[in-house]
């Protein structure tokens, strides 16, 4: 009989406490977020497993859980760890983003620059709610709305806070269409965004070669710090364009990109730890990360309107939002708006440009962020 | 610390002027560069891109010093321009710079590096007809009968 009773308190039954239970609860509703309402599944299932693996009661020193040195889970996060994921994101991100429309319309790639007030707002709010700068800084980089720049930087200036930073901001980028649309519409008249926009002109295949390299060194002369995560964008983008090394794009884009992916989802989810989690910082990162990207969109849309101002060829400002880096879900926003005032007014392609700007600006900003405060 | 004094202390007025400065900088002056790539490529591939550019250039490089003046002596077969291989010169000036014998793969690499275009090609071409020669050591040759100043019929002789 106290064999059966060692026995069961050696169980996860007999170890667990309410929290292991309230944090196994928040992944099964990002399970379902991914699986049923569709919310960035590729991420909020690993992401969801991962809180469910992570918060199974272990024994200490057994080299079970993620933070155990010589555990398997604890090789895996290594990549988060250091840094390692993201760039790898990157590289298949970059193999499979078409820079074109932000080659035919270079100014766009201001409102992309203009998104990026998000973070250092946030960064500011932060600071001003008593979190350190290190954590402020990580904090104010999920309004870039960029899942890997995001652990990127956090995993360098605040490790502690790598989960709620992650699961905040891939929760908000799936979110992006309920945070959107409001803001878009507050801030921008009727005639505003009727505003059609003239097709953008052809773009070379000799253009879409040199941008890599010369967006390459420009950035990353300008922001050193941010030469792991843009190196590898750019460097994915070249493999794309300049189609001799096609095969390896495509390994970039598929077999790279989602292996980093899973690992990377079910290590963030598994560091995902109830004391980290369920605690007033926590919450503080949420309501933070909500306002970042509110504030990312308004920045945006503010910005398109003062270009307005200043422009003979108009851009309609709902293109603004777009500089949210959440892509291609806030082109969509963008685009789904837009339509509701006038079904013929297709603006996606012309949203690609900012969206895809807004990445390069949240990774220069992760640079200026960590070479300031790291 | 809280409050607009935890903001100060943590410098963050400046980091943030700075860091949005520096991140609309950076992406005002991608944009700037990006608006002169369909210039800068049509000017490129009006200009730079024909080998007879890279001639002069190549001669100017590779040019032994000396002026060597021409004295009339005897009859000597001239190349009318119109039927002188200019990618075999670009090739044999190249090797004059390395010296023979030489590595193909070497020479391929300078051609291409150049801007020679249908390096392979022309190569090839040498080969076939006997214009270059591969040794068994490895190493390639131009063939003693194909050198343009060599031993046929002209009405000028450089002077030693």
């Amino acid at each position: 009989m106290e064999l059966l009773f060692d026995f069961l308190q050696n169980t996860g039954f007999g170890m667990a406490d309410f929290r292991h239970f309230v944090m196994i609860g928040v992944g099964l509703i990002f399970i379902y977020l991914g699986i049923a309402k569709h919310y960035e599944p590729l991420l909020l299932v690993p992401i969801g497993f991962g809180i469910l693996v992570g918060n199974i009661p272990v024994f200490k020193g057994l080299g079970l859980g993620i933070y155990e040195k010589g555990s398997v889970l604890n090789y895996l996060y290594f990549g988060v760890r250091q840094g390692v994921y993201p760039p790898l994101i990157f590289l298949g991100i970059g193999a499979m983003t078409d820079f074109s429309t932000l080659l035919a319309r270079p100014k766009l790639i201001l409102l992309g620059a203009a998104a990026q007030l998000g973070v250092f707002m946030t960064f500011l709010g932060a600071l001003f709610l008593g979190f350190l700068p290190r954590e402020a800084a990580s904090i104010g980089i999920i309004g870039g709305a960029d899942g890997p720049t995001a652990i990127f930087l956090s995993a360098k200036l605040a490790p502690h806070l790598v989960g709620p930073i992650a699961i905040a901001a891939y929760s908000y980028m799936a979110l992006v269409p309920v945070i959107q649309p409001p803001i878009m519409r507050l801030l921008t008249s009727r005639q505003e965004r009727l505003i059609k926009m003239s097709d953008p002109r052809e773009v070379s295949s000799q253009e879409k070669i040199i941008f890599p390299i010369v967006g390459f060194l420009l950035c990353c002369f300008l922001a050193p710090a941010a030469l792991p995560l843009l190196s590898m964008l750019f460097f994915g983008n070249l493999l794309k364009e300049c189609l001799v090394t096609e095969r390896l794009a495509k390994t970039a884009r598929t077999a790279v990109v989602d292996t980093v992916t899973i690992v990377l989802g079910l290590t963030v989810g598994a560091s995902t730890q109830a004391d980290v989690f369920l605690t007033a910082k926590a919450i503080g990162i949420f309501i933070l990360g909500a306002c970042s990207f509110m504030v990312a969109t308004a920045g945006g849309v503010i910005f398109a309107k003062v270009m307005n101002l200043f422009s003979r060829d108009k851009i309609n400002p709902l293109l603004g939002a777009a500089g949210v880096s959440a892509v291609p879900d806030s082109a969509r926003v963008v685009q789904m708006v837009g339509n509701r005032e006038d079904p013929s007014n297709y603006l996606l392609m012309h949203a690609m440009a900012p969206n895809v700007a807004g990445v390069i600006g949240s990774a220069i900003a992760a640079g200026v962020l960590w070479s300031f405060i790291g | 610390m809280v409050g607009f004094s935890a903001i100060s202390a943590g410098n963050g007025w400046l980091i943030s002027a700075l860091g949005i400065s520096v991140v609309f900088f950076g992406l005002a002056s991608l944009a700037f560069i990006i608006s002169f790539f369909p210039r800068a490529i049509s000017w490129w591939n009006e200009h730079a891109q024909t080998p007879k550019h890279f001639l002069p250039l190549l001669r100017s490089l590779f040019a032994q010093g000396r002026r060597k003046a021409l004295v009339i002596t005897e009859p000597r077969e001239i190349h009318v321009p119109g039927e002188i291989d200019d990618e075999e010169e670009a090739l044999r000036l190249l090797t004059a710079h390395t010296g023979e014998p030489f590595k193909l793969p070497r020479l391929i690499e300078m051609a291409e590096q150049r801007g020679l275009t249908r390096v392979h090609s022309t190569i090839n071409r040498l080969l076939v007809r006997g214009t270059m020669v591969g040794g068994d050591d490895g190493l390639f040759r131009w063939s003693k009968g194909s050198d343009k100043e060599g031993p046929v019929e002209s009405k000028f002789e450089e002077n030693k």
